[in-house]
């Protein structure tokens, strides 16, 4: 098996979050919005995941802080659905570009 | 209670209690017209208190008099350590004296001519609360704790002129007072912390000036200091060119317009440089200063005071005026001594407390009477009408104009008087001292000319009244005439009772810490210094207002507006100089002009300075508006991109 | 002598005894959201939320200090410190912070009254207790994952409250816009703690923290750098700190307007105490700021977010018409005034110590702040109704003469966000101004501190002519509605006047709250430095 070492999974990140944030600013649809922000989300939790498996001083918590996050980014995802689909419920559409009342 | 400071918290302690009670009773209906009970009593008690202050610190022996009251520490952070502390010295004691005794008259004309408002409670209560305020500002023995004081005023005067909320020209004249005055704060509350930096991080004034005048800062900081003090000075005492919110302050009520005029606010200013003038003594740059700005408000707002038709806002110029004469003395404190300045100063503010709210109260009597007209145009002729309203403004009219004799000849006396010593001991300022001596002198004769104008077209000549008037048309009644009368007796006889033979005013103030401290800065004996009395100086200053007054009789005893056809141009300009657009209307042509088209230049500049600068921030604004477009994802993208900008700058910074 | 392995398990069990207070506010949440199927009326819920605030006040009044001394009890006898081991740590903020949470939980559930209806009173309430939870947990906790777990028991609540009252566009506009833009924020935090616990190796906050200044003495690392501006970049969202405001005056506007009171004061709190925890502020490593180093950097960074804060709230706020959206722009100009004190604080040379922390100056002005703009919401509340709308500022106009006790509440908040002496909001200033001023003049920030104070009086200058607008208006303007006649709640006026009440105590009196932030951010002794100034 072919070891890559810490810094492979630092560009993997890092272009997971680029990813993630294009998504996000140019996506219109706020689930396409929901999912970059969730590229993002696990950008981070690549990153803990694997500095707890190449960091010398080997700790648990990058582990359990992946897991914590991947339980609060389902919590999220549940409100954000009830969100978007009271938001569909008065605007007919998902599409954020309708959702300039509140601006100046 | 022989403690004389117990006795100042007593009469501090009193208004404040008064203020809570008067806005208690104003809850509730029945109880609200008696809110003047509380109020007046307070007044008048402080008023008794402070005579036992002043006469407990007239009885002290010793080459310094102060009372401290014990320090209850009220704010600490650092190394600022605000004592709530109380001074009582000679300047303090004096104020408070003029103060409460004049604020007592000025309360109980309001229970006459306040009687049936509408908001009669909340009226006594911030009246009380003002008093307050003025008082703590007086007795404060640190800075921040006058600025407490100092600040309360400006809100309470905030209130007051806006009491009339209803009406739009007191609203605004409300937030002008406000924005224009805090204007100047903000360069007094800069200098407070230049000083508190240089002076070892001291606020309580012995302890700041005994640093100061120890280990002195370099000169431009020092200076740098004095006038960003001074700033605030300006701004409160409405000195060029922040005097413009005074003459609309006159939208607020009568009483509060002799209130604001005559005994407190505008005081505050004369008495904070008072107060500071061991520190200004160092510096000789902002004492001239200091002249220059107040020989140039009083020749400008004297000028402007000519041909008002608004009887009040005569009267609210020649406060500005006034004020001028007071910040000139001050001033030249380097080059005479700091107890002699000092003391033609207080003398002035004492003085002027006297007649001007006399001359304020006997204008709110005429208008009372005139159904609320205050336009002289309008009305004439009334001393047959007001017999007793007539003698008293006459009383402060000429003591205003400076009749010999009278209380405002001897304090304006003896302002000249330092004046011309500075511009003769003035060192390198003496030209400039001798310039502002000069404008004092101008200004002495158009103050009794504009004095005597407002005098003869509202009580000469033919008997008119506005059909406003209806059934008022006649003399007030006793309730509003008694302080009238107080007062007046006040005006006739404050002078001479106390200098400058009697040296009751400059054998107390030169035992003031503050400004034993500054005469040990200057090398000044003390002892040998008493104001002495300039017969040259007096004949010449009688002269010009017998001169002045000569005039406006000549021209208005048929209490008709008559104007000269080859001053008509220049009579207009000052008449008219609040309306800018007037500038315009062909009157740059002769050259005799130029002194008036200068004044309302003036006007009409800070007016637009004040504008463009307003309008700045809107600007900005509104250039940033459109961030705000409402999309989520530009919101998105320019989070990003801003913390994309910091990534690049910070990693570039620390990648070279 | 106890072994590193005992105490650290010590400590990990004894950790749930410093969150009792929290764990009965979570329970009572859980009973609300049970209540809420089984009974669902509005009395019953606000009566169980309160009984629960009260106990967990009770708890915490019981422990007193004593949870501290517990806590250094653990390390008794050992050479370790416990602030690099704990994942719970009872010192420095945590006290202060609980009080703080604990007392807005009560403001919040009277403002709560008018909003919520039978039907949605459980699920509203429980996670308005979560969130106050959330928000006490923020001050104790000492470690990555917990900071970010009660970061989120702030968050998640948050967007199920904006979402609850389904009612029109406007608020699930701003539901939307706040959801989506806050989780973007969670998303970039994450990824800076992935980056500074990839750096450290551990999670717990003192460890890394001390990891980072033993490392930094002389260099930054540029990873380091990214890892603590993402942090930084997602708190200034929690505070709206420039460029991260965006989402706060749509939210403040289309939102209700009690739970923007919410928005307007957990968020920037929770914001405010995780950024000097982060930094490193409150309790100090030993070899000095983790990211001060030879650089500037960071403070700089705050510097120029402070000013363009405060600059751009105020021109903004002085364009508004809509209320709600003027408070929030006067919020984003709060941020930037209270940003001086992290300024100060994380940009002192590490040869020097300061007579004022720079902290405590921001933690005066942060409840001075929550006292004036969560009752001048409260206000709103309160005259708002069905036939008059409380919307724009001109909707205001005549209640001075038919209102004249809430007008005069509404002008003593106003005057405190002008900052007019006498009120809460002078007393934060001046201590902010003072903290700028007092700060060394030498390198690395020299004069900067006095231009950032310059800036603030101007701004504040600015931002007077806004508030007074309204106050003319409340005074001056006659109504545009006849009044209406109909029964008003209460328990919205009643907090307003708590709030009043605090406004001019705290501002008369600032040592009543000034003292327990200064104890609460003790100065630390730098060593090499005789002068130590001691404070009780």
């Amino acid at each position: 098996m072919v070891e890559f070492g810490f810094p492979a999974f630092l560009v993997l990140s890092a272009f997971l979050f680029a990813c993630g944030l294009t998504c996000l600013a140019t996506k219109r649809n706020a689930i396409g919005i929901l999912m970059g922000v969730e590229l993002i989300l696990n950008a981070a939790n690549l990153n803990f995941v694997a500095a707890a498996r190449f960091v010398p001083t080997f700790r648990l918590e990058g582990q359990v802080f992946a897991v914590l996050v991947i339980v609060l980014a389902a919590a999220e995802a549940a409100v954000a659905l009830a969100i978007f689909l009271n938001f569909y419920n008065n605007h007919a559409t998902v599409n954020v570009e309708n959702a300039t009342d509140l601006k100046g | 209670m022989s403690d004389p400071t117990n006795l100042a918290l007593l009469a501090l302690g009193l208004p404040l209690l008064a203020t809570i009670l008067a806005a208690v009773m104003g809850t509730c209906s029945t109880l609200a017209k008696w809110a003047h009970l509380p109020v007046v009593t307070a007044f008048a008690g402080s008023a008794i208190l402070a005579l036992l202050v002043l006469s407990k610190v007239m009885q002290a022996t010793g080459s310094e008099v102060a009372f401290l009251s014990t320090a209850q520490t009220w704010f600490h952070a650092g190394n600022l350590q605000v004592d709530f502390q109380i001074t009582v010295d000679p300047l303090s004691a004096l104020m408070l004296m003029t103060v409460t005794f004049v604020g007592t008259w000025i309360a109980v004309f309001s229970v006459g001519y306040m009687h049936d408002d509408p908001g009669y409670a909340r009226y006594f209560s911030l009246m009380a609360l003002f008093v307050f305020s003025m008082c703590l500002l007086i007795l404060a023995s640190d800075l921040l704790l006058l600025v407490a004081g100092w600040e309360g005023v400006g809100l309470c005067s905030y209130l007051l002129i806006g009491y009339y909320y209803a009406k739009p020209s007191a609203a605004a004249a409300a937030r002008k007072a406000f924005l224009v005055t805090r204007l100047g704060d903000v360069g007094m509350i800069l200098g407070i912390f230049l000083f508190w930096q240089a002076g070892g991080y001291h606020t309580n004034f012995d302890k700041l000036f005994a640093h100061i005048t120890a280990n002195p800062p370099d000169s431009v900081t020092l200076t740098t200091a004095c006038l960003l003090l001074f700033c605030g000075a300006i701004g409160k005492s409405a000195q060029f060119p922040l005097y413009v919110w005074l003459p609309d302050a006159m939208e607020g009520p009568t009483p509060v317009s002799a209130l604001i005029h005559a005994a407190t606010m505008v005081t505050a200013g004369v008495y904070l440089l008072a107060r500071a003038m061991p520190l200004f003594v160092l510096s000789p740059d902002a004492q001239i200063v200091v002249a220059l700005i107040g020989g140039f408000t009083a020749i400008l707002s004297a000028f402007i005071a000519l041909a008002q038709h608004d009887l009040k806002r005569v009267l609210a110029y020649s406060t500005v005026s006034q004020l001028g004469y007071m910040f000139m003395a001050l001033g030249a404190g380097g080059p005479v001594s700091a107890n002699l300045v000092v003391t033609a100063a207080i003398f002035h503010v004492f003085t002027h407390a006297f007649f001007k709210a006399l001359l304020f109260l006997s204008s709110g009597s005429v208008m009372h009477a005139m159904g609320n007209v205050i336009d002289m145009r309008k009305f004439g002729g009334l001393r047959t009408l007001m017999p007793v309203t007539h003698i008293t403004f006459l009383c402060g009219a000429a003591a205003l104009a400076g009749f010999p004799l009278l209380s405002g000849f001897w304090s304006k006396d003896l302002i000249i008087d330092m004046v011309y010593q500075a511009s003769e001991h003035g060192g390198s300022h003496a030209t400039l001292y001798g310039l502002v001596f000069l404008t004092a002198l101008v200004t002495a004769f158009l103050t009794a000319f504009y004095t005597f104008r407002a005098y003869f077209l509202t009580f000469w000549g033919e008997l008119r009244t506005p059909p406003e008037a209806g059934h008022h048309a006649q003399e007030s009644p006793l309730g509003l005439l008694a302080p009238l009368i107080v007062l007046a007796f006040g005006a006739v006889l404050a002078g001479i009772t106390v200098e400058p033979f009697a040296h009751g005013f400059s054998n107390l103030l030169v035992k003031a810490p503050s400004v034993v401290l500054a005469n040990s800065v200057l090398h000044v004996e003390a002892e040998a210094t008493h104001p002495h009395f300039d017969f040259a100086l007096a004949g010449i200053s009688t002269l010009l207002a017998l001169s002045g007054m000569a005039l406006a009789w000549w021209h208005y005893r048929t209490g008709i507006e008559t104007v000269p056809a080859a001053l008509k141009s220049v009579y207009r300009l000052s008449e008219n100089k609040l309306y800018v657009d007037e500038i315009f209307n062909g009157m740059f042509v002769k050259p005799a002009e130029w002194l008036a088209v200068l004044s309302r230049l003036c006007d009409g500049l800070l007016d637009g300075v004040a504008r463009v600068v307003s309008f700045i921030p809107r600007l900005i604004g509104a250039l940033l508006k459109p961030l705000q477009n409402g999309l989520v994802q530009f919101y998105a993208l320019g989070m990003v991109l801003g913390l994309a900008v910091f990534l690049t700058v910070v990693v570039v910074r620390t990648s070279q | 002598m106890k072994s590193l392995a005992d105490v650290q398990n010590a400590l990990l069990a004894g950790a749930v005894h410093f969150v009792l207070p929290e764990v009965v506010l979570v329970g009572t949440a859980c009973l609300l959201f049970v209540l809420a199927v089984v009974y669902p009326r509005r009395t019953a819920a606000v009566g169980l939320a309160l009984i629960g605030l009260t106990w967990a006040v009770a708890l915490t009044y019981s422990v007193g200090s004593g949870e501290t001394t517990a806590f250094w009890a653990f390390v008794e006898g050992t050479p370790y410190s416990p602030h690099l081991l704990a994942a719970i740590d009872p010192t420095g903020l945590a006290a202060l912070i609980r009080w703080l949470a604990l007392a807005s939980g009560f403001i919040f559930v009277l403002l709560a009254w008018p909003e919520i209806q039978d039907h949605n009173a459980g699920e509203y309430l429980g996670c308005l207790l979560v969130m106050i939870a959330g928000s006490s947990l923020i001050g104790r906790v000492n470690d990555l994952v917990s900071l970010f777990l009660a970061l989120e028991m702030v968050s998640i609540p948050t967007y199920v409250l904006l979402y609850l009252p389904l009612r029109g566009r406007g608020e699930q506009e701003a539901a939307v816009k706040y959801f989506l833009l806050s989780i973007l924020s969670s998303g970039v935090l994450l990824f800076g703690f992935s980056y500074l616990y990839g750096l450290t190796g551990t999670t717990n906050l003192g460890a890394l923290l001390a990891v980072l200044s033993a490392a930094h003495q002389h260099a930054i690392t540029p990873m380091a750098l990214i890892a603590i501006l993402m942090v930084i970049a997602a708190f200034g969202f929690r505070i709206s700190a420039v460029p991260f405001q965006f989402y706060a005056p749509d939210v403040y506007q289309g939102g209700p307007t009690g739970v923007v009171a919410q928005i307007a004061f957990i968020p920037k709190f929770i914001g405010f105490v995780a950024l000097v925890r982060v930094l490193g502020l409150v309790i100090r490593p030993q070899d000095g700021l983790p990211f001060e180093a030879s650089t500037t950097l960071i403070p700089l960074v705050l510097w120029v977010m402070a000013i363009v804060t405060m600059t751009f709230g105020n021109v903004l706020a002085l364009l508004q018409d809509d209320l709600k959206r003027l408070l929030a722009y006067s919020g984003i100009a709060h941020s930037g005034y209270m940003l001086i004190g992290i300024v100060v604080a994380c940009g002192l040379p590490g040869n020097s110590t300061p007579a004022l922390s720079g902290v405590d100056a921001t933690l005066f002005y942060l409840i001075a702040y929550g006292l004036m703009t969560v009752g001048a919401f409260a206000l709103i509340l309160y005259w708002n109704s069905q036939e008059r709308p409380i919307r724009t500022i001109d909707n205001l106009g005549g209640l001075g003469e038919s209102h004249p006790l809430s007008a005069a509440l509404m002008t003593v908040f106003l005057f405190s966000l002008i900052g007019m002496p006498m009120t809460a909001g002078f007393a934060g200033k001046f201590m902010l101004f003072v903290s700028a001023f007092e700060a060394p003049v030498e390198p690395p920030m020299q004069n900067l501190y006095r231009i950032l104070a310059v800036v603030a009086a101007v701004n504040a200058a600015i931002g007077a002519v806004y508030y007074l607008r309204i106050v003319g208006v409340m005074y001056l303007r006659d109504p545009l509605h006849p009044v209406s006649s109909a029964r008003r709640a209460v328990l919205p006026l009643f907090a307003a006047c708590l709030c009043a009440i605090g406004t001019v105590a705290f501002g008369v009196y600032p040592r009543l709250i000034a003292d327990s932030t200064q104890q609460a951010t003790p100065l630390v002794e730098v060593p090499g430095n005789a002068a130590v100034v001691a404070r009780m």
